[in-house]
């Protein structure tokens, strides 16, 4: 009954991450909503921010289950791999030291697991990247640190872009509050 | 002012496309319940020795392969129901590649066998791929633990005893143990091409192709038109890959089936190929000639 709740606890928290990544994809829109074209003046950080938006959306489409990890795994890691690049254009106040490598490492390495089918792969566990042995708790909390990352580094990013464009101090207000759910 | 022709526009072509790719979707559905792997197949292949060319092991990884493709179109699918180029492109490596594996097992199981090479020789590519995946797969997933010269004497032992239980020779030395991911998709047409680019414009960083970027509602037409036939291409290869994917796995032996299987799979599948390619072909032109009106300021209105 305990490890039931438990799961129940685990899965919600998951949802609730999707939740925060919704607002996020929210705020982004209010934040950048000027007009840009594909010219070499605009900012490349602010386009690679824009495609870490349009995998947020696909993760926020997909469903906490044994497929839709599949789906998320691959939308995270073209985010993440986004973020590795993106933090460095951010001054040192909208990025954490210790993430330095943490974005393509994990990009890399657990993610890399789902976009990478081999006839060997699809016969790992779930948490490993296959279709065998679901071993729900371990794959709840995987997600939950996945997404909990994103959502932090995505944070941040909106903060800083919320600076450059000189956005509403609500949206700031809006931005910290979804930061302290993810730290809960 | 509008004449009432009824001309269709890119985003019409953009949704026969993703209703062509459901329907293949649906065949890719039938065909792994046809493989009828067991529930608990997992624990089969953890604490029974399956021989590695018996038709359950090909079943179980064809199932999986098949399940993993399906999982991903339908992600791209969604993908292209919400104009999102990015998600589009990335959740279609994943198909690709399971296609290009389908297409090479069963091209070495059943196709090549003394058609197109001896048994032995085909049998040999497919063992050595095993090898190689096998080597590659468990090297990552043990972190070490089991180092590489192990696993390659582990795979050597295995494609030995299985090579013995089909009265075989011992296959021939291990000559690389290396595939990249690429070699997946030598097996489609265009497939090396494809995954480069996909790789180096959409699933990594180094490149940041800007198309797709721009926000719905506030770009110009010219732009979107392109965006749009972009989807159709991308679609249009999904299609094709996904068709000829669901055409190889029908292959796939399955013992105590009734009816023949070729009447029942295969020729069905070659058959929903052939009409899918036509009509990808006939939205392909139609989308053409819009792109090609529009640049020329052809507004449609007469």
């Amino acid at each position: 009954m305990e490890t039931q709740e438990s799961l129940e606890v685990q899965r919600a928290r998951c949802e609730r991450c999707l939740d925060d990544l919704r607002e996020l994809s929210r705020i982004h829109i209010e934040i950048d909503f000027r007009k840009r074209r594909i010219v070499p003046d605009e900012p490349d950080w602010i386009f690679r921010l824009r495609k870490v938006y349009f995998h947020v959306i696909a993760i926020t489409d997909s469903d906490i289950s044994a497929d839709g990890i599949h789906v998320m795994a691959a939308e995270l890691r073209a985010a993440y791999e986004q973020m590795g690049i993106l933090r460095k254009c951010l001054p040192r106040e909208f990025r954490l030291d210790e993430e330095q490598d943490l974005w393509m490492e994990e990009a890399r390495d657990g993610l890399a697991d789902y976009t990478h089918p081999t006839m060997m792969n699809v016969m790992l566990p779930l948490t490993s990247g296959g279709f065998g042995d679901v071993k729900v708790d371990i794959f709840y909390l995987k997600t939950v640190v996945w997404l909990g990352h994103l959502i932090r580094g995505y944070t941040q990013a909106l903060f800083y872009l919320a600076q450059v464009e000189d956005a509403k101090s609500e949206l700031s207000s809006r931005l910290l509050s979804v930061l302290g759910n993810s730290i809960q | 002012m509008n004449s009432g022709r009824a001309r269709p526009d890119l985003a019409h072509c953009c949704l026969s496309m993703s209703e062509l790719l459901r329907e293949a979707i649906v065949m890719t559905s039938k065909l792994e319940q046809r493989l009828e792997i067991p529930d608990n197949w997992f624990e089969d292949i953890t604490t029974t020795n399956i021989e590695r060319y018996s038709t359950l092991g090909i079943r179980i990884i064809a199932a999986l392969l098949l399940r993993k493709a399906r999982i991903h179109t339908a992600a791209a699918i969604r993908a292209n129901k919400t104009n999102n180029l990015h998600s589009l492109a990335v959740q279609m490596r994943p198909v690709l590649e399971c296609a290009g594996q389908v297409v090479f097992l069963f091209y070495h199981l059943v196709i090549a066998p003394d058609l197109l090479m001896s048994t032995e020789s085909a049998l040999s590519a497919f063992d050595s791929r095993l090898n190689i995946d096998f080597h590659q797969t468990f090297l990552k997933a043990t972190r070490g633990r089991i180092s590489a010269e192990e696993l390659r004497k582990m795979a050597t032992q295995v494609g030995e005893e299985a090579a013995k239980a089909f009265g075989m020779p011992n296959p021939k030395g291990q000559r690389s143990w290396k595939l990249r991911q690429a070699d997946k998709m030598t097996t489609l047409v265009n497939g090396r091409e494809w995954y480069n680019h996909l790789s180096e414009n959409f699933c990594h960083a180094r490149i940041l192709d800007r198309r797709g970027l721009l926000w719905d509602g506030e770009i110009g037409l010219n732009e979107k038109c392109q965006d749009q036939f972009t989807f159709l291409i991308f679609m249009n290869y999904l299609l094709e890959q996904v068709a000829y994917m669901n055409s190889a796995a029908a292959l796939c032996p399955v013992e105590g089936e009734a009816g023949d299987q070729s009447v029942q799979w295969v020729q069905p599948a070659l058959e929903r190929l052939q009409s899918m390619r036509e009509s990808s072909k006939t939205l392909m032109d139609a989308a053409r000639n819009i792109l090609i009106g529009e640049s020329d300021g052809d507004t449609g209105i007469a």
